[in-house]
């Protein structure tokens, strides 16, 4: 799965978790960019996230997280 | 590491605690953090604290630096099992062992984090977050969100995790049942008995049901659909005395059964729910409406009737130490919210005669004496330091 592929899947999240079929995301976009990505939001995009893609963040990894850039990566990471 | 010069200060907040096996605990009241830290270093906090005079710390041995002392950070948020009873955050289980060596610079970068060990004078305090998964900065609030992302729960059912075994027919034998619950069957029972009573915020239902136990007439509502659902699933067919439950909205005052609150009651009340007002990023809409909450409680009420709000108190979550026959609380703030969440007494009268409503009495309730048999330390604890409050308030 290349990065593109990650990205696209992760914006179906994205729309999921926050009811919003027009959200747009890009790799530069952090929690302050979009009003209702609060810290329960979070724990669901977390936790939707690890279930599409079939994969276990660990909380240290969790905690570097700052941006949707660092997510697709660590995503990429896991898949290999 | 004999190089290595920091421009350190000690906080004279540091409080310190020798404990079992030549070991201290350190704690910053602050932050709430705790460190294990080897008793043998107690000649290097020395020189720390007398170096504030110099104000530069090497880690050398002329400092008394000795890089084999054990060090770890013991700080735990137990949110899963009742934070309350370990609102000092404490590890209790977090012993020195052998391994748990750091260099010097990370220790300075450890004991700067926890706020033991400052770089500049006075000293300033970072409460907030810097990021969703910092953990143990933020209020309670925001530290149950941390948890909740680390241990992947959502916090709606971490709420009720703690309060209630899995089934939600019981509260689990903590705080919430030897105080809470034992104060309430001998308050509905002595006046609710015979009367009409709504629970506002009645979530998954229990204490509704144990109102219409003993009154003539119970309602729950709660704005939240789901956890109307699990109410009536959970209670239906408790045969006589049954309550009933309904969506409602209590901000615009909407309903899917009207008929239900056509008629005022005696009592309406809300439990640990009240606090909720006034945390303005929690939930914000009931924040910036809770002016409007309090006026759609009071239109639910009789003219001479009451409306009751159990609440976490405002000494709620204050972290208590010492002799377990009488241990005693440090409080390091009241007015400023930067863990505590409960509102204090003067946010809470401010609303209140903001929406017309007026306090006729406070009841601070103190725990079962059954209490002693589960926890003994929390229990004496809070026989006497009150951790809830419930407010009767009378329409002006």
């Amino acid at each position: 799965m290349t990065q593109d592929d990650i990205q696209t899947t992760l914006l179906g999240v994205f729309r999921k978790v926050f009811s919003d079929e027009d959200i747009v995301i890009s790799e530069e976009m952090t929690a302050a960019d979009y009003e209702a990505w609060d810290s329960l939001n979070h724990i669901m995009l977390i936790m939707e996230t690890e279930a599409t893609f079939g994969v276990k963040f660990s909380n240290a990894e969790v905690a570097r997280l700052q941006k949707v850039g660092d997510l697709i990566k660590l995503v990429a990471g896991k898949l290999g | 590491m004999g190089n290595m010069s920091e421009i350190v200060i000690w906080n004279p907040g540091t409080i310190l605690f020798p404990i079992a096996n030549a070991t201290l605990r350190l704690y910053q009241p602050h932050y709430r953090r705790n460190i294990l830290l080897d008793q043998a270093a107690m000649g290097w906090i020395d020189n720390l604290v007398t170096a504030a005079d110099k104000g530069i710390l090497r880690c050398d041995a002329a400092d008394g630096w000795n890089a084999s002392w054990r060090i770890k950070d013991a700080t735990k948020f137990n949110i899963f099992d009742n934070a309350y009873e370990n609102s000092a955050m404490f590890d209790a289980d977090a012993t020195l062992v052998a391994g748990d060596k750091l260099t010097c610079k990370e220790v300075l970068e450890l004991l700067i984090d926890v706020g033991i060990l400052a770089t500049q004078w006075p000293i300033e305090y970072k409460h907030d977050k810097q990021h969703f998964g910092d953990a143990f900065r933020g209020s309670f609030y925001e530290q149950i969100g941390t948890a909740c992302l680390m241990n992947r729960r959502i916090p709606t059912e971490w709420w009720a995790d703690q309060k209630f075994e899995k089934n939600r027919l019981s509260t689990r034998l903590t705080a919430y049942h030897y105080v809470q619950d034992r104060f309430l069957d001998g308050f509905l029972e002595d006046h609710v008995a015979g009367k009409s009573i709504i629970e506002v915020g009645c979530g998954t239902g229990y204490y509704t049901n144990r109102m219409a136990q003993v009154s003539d007439k119970a309602v729950g509502v709660d704005y939240n659909s789901d956890y109307i659902d699990i109410a009536k699933k959970t209670w239906s067919g408790q045969g006589e005395g049954d309550a009933t439950y309904a969506v409602l909205d209590i901000i615009d005052f909407s309903t899917d059964q009207p008929e239900l609150i056509a008629e005022p009651f005696d009592y309406v009340i809300m439990i640990d729910t009240f606090l909720f007002l006034f945390h303005e990023s929690y939930q914000p809409q009931l924040f910036s409406n809770r002016k409007t909450v309090l006026q759609n409680l009071a239109k639910l009420v009789k003219k001479d009737g009451r409306i009751l709000i159990m609440d976490p108190h405002p000494l709620f979550l204050t972290p208590f130490f010492g002799d377990p026959n009488r241990p005693f609380g440090i409080l390091e703030s009241y007015n400023s919210h930067y863990f505590r969440v409960a509102p204090t007494l003067a946010e809470i009268t401010e609303l209140l005669e903001d929406a017309g409503l007026a306090i006729a009495r406070i009841f601070e309730p103190k725990p079962h004496p059954d209490f002693d048999k589960v926890n003994p330390k929390s229990h004496k604890f809070y026989s006497e330091v009150p951790m809830w409050h419930m407010l009767e308030l009378i329409v002006r």
